[in-house]
């Protein structure tokens, strides 16, 4: 652990010292990142992280560089990589370039994820970022993080759509805040978070009573949104707000399919147990079928809306200056619409 | 599968088309704009022009993801364009300037024209202002971004249906009484105010500059915050005295000249006016001997560590005398020092001296580190949030390209800090009627410098109407009204009237509404003035009582200027209240601009 930022530091990190303060920095610094998938939003987040001055990335991809990521938005490519191994040397040292104090490296071999020897691989990280796993995977590695003790950042989108869901364990971290009109008490304040411990205190600088308050939040694996009671006491208009894109990507995960039917399908049997109204007429028939069309596919600013808010996510879980979110985000290019559902 | 494959497929093949045939503007190549630079490259828009007159820094690279080390003090528009050519997957034709945007002979009003959409990525309020206008007499849409921390916006100006840049009020930097900053402080702020701005500028920089927002003269009570005639005395001696201690600043001496001056002398000067510390902590002047500084002297640089920490009384004194000899060392006559937080000798200075100053008025000291950030404007700033809003900027611009319902289908965003979103957004605001930007009318003159103001006005009352009440005007200067007929016989020229500038006609019988032109040039003797329907001027209504809107229970914002790369601040429910035609009219009083006579 280093614990101590140079001069150099300082003056390179300067204007987001003043956001995060020199321990987030420290903590950022101390931190490992493995990215699973070098997908163009895999790309958005690492640029942010390395720029932010983490400690590691460790860059995952065993696929080659074909002709259509040209047009998704990884910007770390060139055109003279086509064929080649996504994490070729060249493409790596255009990420390393970004900041040469983070330690970038790469790996092409496939994960198996049935072997337990990857155990001793994944212990090595203390953040998991991975886009566009199967379901299988998903539900493999998240295991492997919850055993290991890994944070976790799993991300789907298909075009100008996106999910994210984040599994940070059990998160206890202390926050330094205003004082609300009404002060925190110790106890719940949502389905996975409790405060359990406040102190108020007079800060000087800005002549205001502030609070120190500590929470503890447990987080959910991924499999646990199928079955998730979140929306059970929601009021009427609440569940009628609540985005139908989380069932869509959350059966099309499980289930994948090119069917419109099938999906449909799938997706309101998912609305039903997770008590919410059946698919909307405005889902059934403009969403679903972009929402097909689109799988697979992704495009700059989505990669650069959903990198930009996923990675100040990550910094906050890992400076531990504001709470990071819980648990799961539905990205909507289309309502222009970011919600997060505590699942 | 082809190399335009994903485009294609989510934009569909006429817009991926219509993009790929545009020719857009991006205003700016700093944190904003290189995320948005990328953006528009990788969506392989047809022709980009980026405009940035800076140069690189180190504290750019942390978030300027286009910048390396080695290119530090490069030009940002051509190190940029550079970087992104790497991944010029869709062959943008790119275009840099290293101009200021105001330059009208570079960037004269016809090459605005020229472009389909203008993206902002600016770092001052005036900056946007002048685009804005330009958007304005164009008929263009902007997209307006901006960032502090985790905070941004992104916000379509699209002239004729929505609210301009320049309709929503920002808040003018807080300003301190005199005698705050000069004899009772209570907070750092003060004191950085006081060793920056007073006791800096009164040491090092130009003679006569000094100190204009310090000085007592031609203010009243309420900006000097006193009237006690004692305090107003023995803060006139201390300004005298301080000019006369600037004339020893080649001596040896001159370091405890000025600590003996500043940090006992004058306390001990205050502290006689009993009146001023009845209800306030004395202040307690340094105990400055010569054994004392043999002691001062002997703190090491290692000592002070990197300025993340706080300094002792003793560390800063340290810190004092060897600015103080190194800005000696740098000084002369003619070429005063002006205070840089990128200035080591400047930055220790003001740092030493205001800590010295609060240890003396019990006030807490702080570090270097934040110091640095008043003293200098700094703003906060990061990647992420850049890369956000650039994000969005790119995203909107898809809808709002080529379509006539882009008022009503884009949307204002902001970067939310609530735990259930990561944006909110809204609808487009109206124009505000009593906007000084957006509610003046506004066309192309074509003129002969050479000509006079009397040509003008008279071609004005011809063609517009107007009776000869009209007052002329361009930025803050009055060109002629009723009672300053001097310049009517005067040339343009003369007047210094050139092009680029903006001509506002303000009807002083107050029937017809503001009219401005943008004065293009020709050497042929003529005046050539537009078509324009000139409406008559909104007679003033009453306020309604404002909503608050019921969405609304984070988020922030507000913009203020700064000297880095983005801005803004406050309070985000008074832009959304007033992109509604809700705000209250003092607020716009308030931007209505003042102006001198010439």
């Amino acid at each position: 652990m280093s614990n101590e930022l140079s001069a150099d530091e300082i003056a390179l990190y300067d204007r987001q010292l003043r956001v995060w303060g020199a321990e987030g920095q420290t903590h950022l610094k101390n931190s490992r990142i493995l990215l699973l998938n070098f997908t163009s939003l895999g790309c958005e987040i690492i640029k942010n992280l390395i720029l932010a001055g983490v400690g590691s990335v460790e860059i995952y991809d065993s696929d080659t560089v074909k002709e259509q990521d040209f047009s998704a938005g990884n910007f770390f490519l060139s055109e003279s990589e086509l064929a080649k191994s996504k994490v070729d040397q060249a493409i790596i040292d255009r990420v390393r370039d970004l900041n040469p104090r983070v330690n970038v490296t790469a790996r092409d071999e496939p994960i198996l994820w049935e072997e337990h020897k990857n155990m001793e691989y994944f212990r090595r990280f203390n953040l998991i970022i991975a886009n566009n796993l199967s379901y299988e995977e998903t539900v493999k590695l998240n295991a492997i993080t919850r055993e290991a003790g890994i944070a976790l950042y799993l991300t789907v989108n298909h075009g100008i759509y996106g999910l994210a869901f984040n599994d940070l364990l059990i998160n206890v971290s202390t926050y330094v805040d205003f004082k609300n009109p009404l002060a925190r008490v110790v106890g719940p304040i949502s389905r996975n978070s409790e405060i359990v411990k406040v102190e108020k205190f007079y800060d000087e600088e800005s002549e205001k009573f502030k609070e120190r308050f500590t929470v503890k939040s447990q987080y959910k694996p991924f499999i646990d949104t199928y079955t998730s009671s979140a929306f059970a006491n929601l009021t009427k208009r609440k569940r009628k707000n609540v985005s139908e894109l989380l069932s869509l990507f959350l059966s099309n995960l499980q289930t994948p399919t090119s069917d419109p039917t099938e999906l449909i399908s799938k997706a309101n049997e998912l609305q039903t147990k997770l008590q919410l109204n059946p698919l909307s007429e405005q889902t059934i028939n403009t969403t679903v079928p972009s929402f097909l069309e689109q799988q697979g596919t992704e495009i700059a600013p989505v990669s650069a809306i959903m990198g930009g808010a996923l990675a100040q996510d990550i910094i906050n879980f890992i400076s531990k200056k504001v709470e990071p979110m819980d648990n799961l985000m539905i990205f909507d290019g289309v309502n222009y619409s970011m919600p997060v559902y505590e699942m | 599968m082809t190399k335009d494959h994903n485009l294609k497929v989510i934009l569909g093949e006429e817009k991926y088309n219509q993009i790929h045939n545009s020719k857009v503007l991006l205003v700016g190549a700093g944190g904003i704009g290189c995320e948005l630079l990328k953006d528009l490259v990788l969506l392989g828009f047809g022709e980009i022009h980026v405009v940035d007159l800076d140069t690189i820094d180190l504290s750019n690279l942390n978030r300027q993801f286009l910048f390396r080390h080695k290119d530090i003090k490069q030009p940002k528009s051509t190190t940029a364009i550079k970087a992104v050519s790497g991944f010029n997957f869709h062959n943008s034709k790119l275009v840099p300037y290293q101009n200021s945007i105001y330059e009208t002979d570079v960037f004269p009003l016809t090459w605005f024209d020229s472009f389909d959409l203008i993206f902002n990525a600016l770092d001052n309020a005036e900056a946007r202002s002048y685009i804005n206008k330009i958007g304005l007499f164009l008929n263009k849409t902007i997209l307006e971004t901006g960032t502090t921390g985790t905070k941004g916006y992104v916000q379509a100006t699209i002239p004729g249906q929505s609210a301009c840049y320049d309709c929503t009020f920002r808040e003018t930097p807080k300003t301190f009484p005199v005698c705050t900053i000069r004899s009772t402080p209570s907070q750092p702020v003060h004191c950085v105010h006081w060793a920056k701005n007073f006791l800096f500028s009164s040491l090092f920089g130009e003679d006569d500059d000094s100190v204009e927002d310090n000085s007592l003269e031609g203010k009243d009570a309420s900006e000097l915050g006193t009237d006690n005639q004692e305090e107003l005395q023995a803060l006139m001696k201390e300004s005298n005295e301080l000019i006369e201690l600037k004339r020893s600043i080649v001596d040896e001496s001159f370091e405890d000249k000025v600590i003996e001056k500043i940090f006992v002398k004058d306390i001990e000067n205050l502290l006689k006016i009993e009146e001023l510390w009845q209800q306030r902590t004395k202040p307690t002047p340094i105990n400055y001997t010569p054994e004392y500084k043999a002691e001062i002297l002997k703190i090491t640089k290692e000592q002070l560590g990197t300025g993340q920490k706080l300094w002792t009384l003793e560390q800063n004194l340290s810190v004092l005398i060897s600015s103080i000899r190194n800005l000696q060392a740098r000084y002369s006559a003619t070429t005063p020092i002006e205070f840089d937080k990128d200035d080591e000798d400047t930055l220790d200075f003001v740092v030493a001296s205001t800590n010295i100053r609060s240890h003396i008025f019990n006030i807490p000291l702080k570090s270097k580190f934040d110091i640095k950030s008043i003293a200098g404007n700094i703003i906060p700033a990061v990647a992420t949030t850049n890369a956000f809003i650039a994000g969005f900027s790119s995203l909107l611009s898809l809808g709002i390209f080529n379509n006539p319902d882009a008022f009503k289908d884009t949307r204002a965003i902001f970067a939310s800090e609530a735990k259930d979103r990561f944006l909110s957004s809204g609808e487009l605001d109206h124009p505000n009627p009593k906007c000084s930007a957006c509610s003046v009318t506004r066309g192309v003159a074509n003129i002969d410098l050479s000509l006079t103001f009397r040509q003008l006005i008279d071609a004005l009352v011809e063609k517009y109407g107007y009776d000869e009440e009209i007052a002329l005007s361009v930025g803050s200067k009055i060109l002629y009204d009723l009672d300053l007929d001097d310049n009517v016989e005067k040339s343009f020229t003369e007047l210094k009237v050139k092009y680029g500038d903006h001509l506002e006609i303000l009807d002083e019988t107050d029937v017809k509404g503001t009219v401005e032109l943008y004065i293009e040039t020709n050497t042929d003797g003529k005046i050539t003035l537009p078509e324009l329907v000139i409406p008559d001027k909104p007679k003033p209504v009453e306020e309604k009582k404002s909503e608050e809107d019921e969405d609304d229970d984070d988020d922030l914002e507000v913009f203020e200027e700064n000297d880095e790369d983005e801005l803004l601040i406050v309070e985000e429910k008074s832009i959304v209240s007033s992109v509604g035609g809700k705000r209250k009219l003092e607020d716009a009083e308030d931007n209505e601009p003042k102006k001198v006579k010439v």
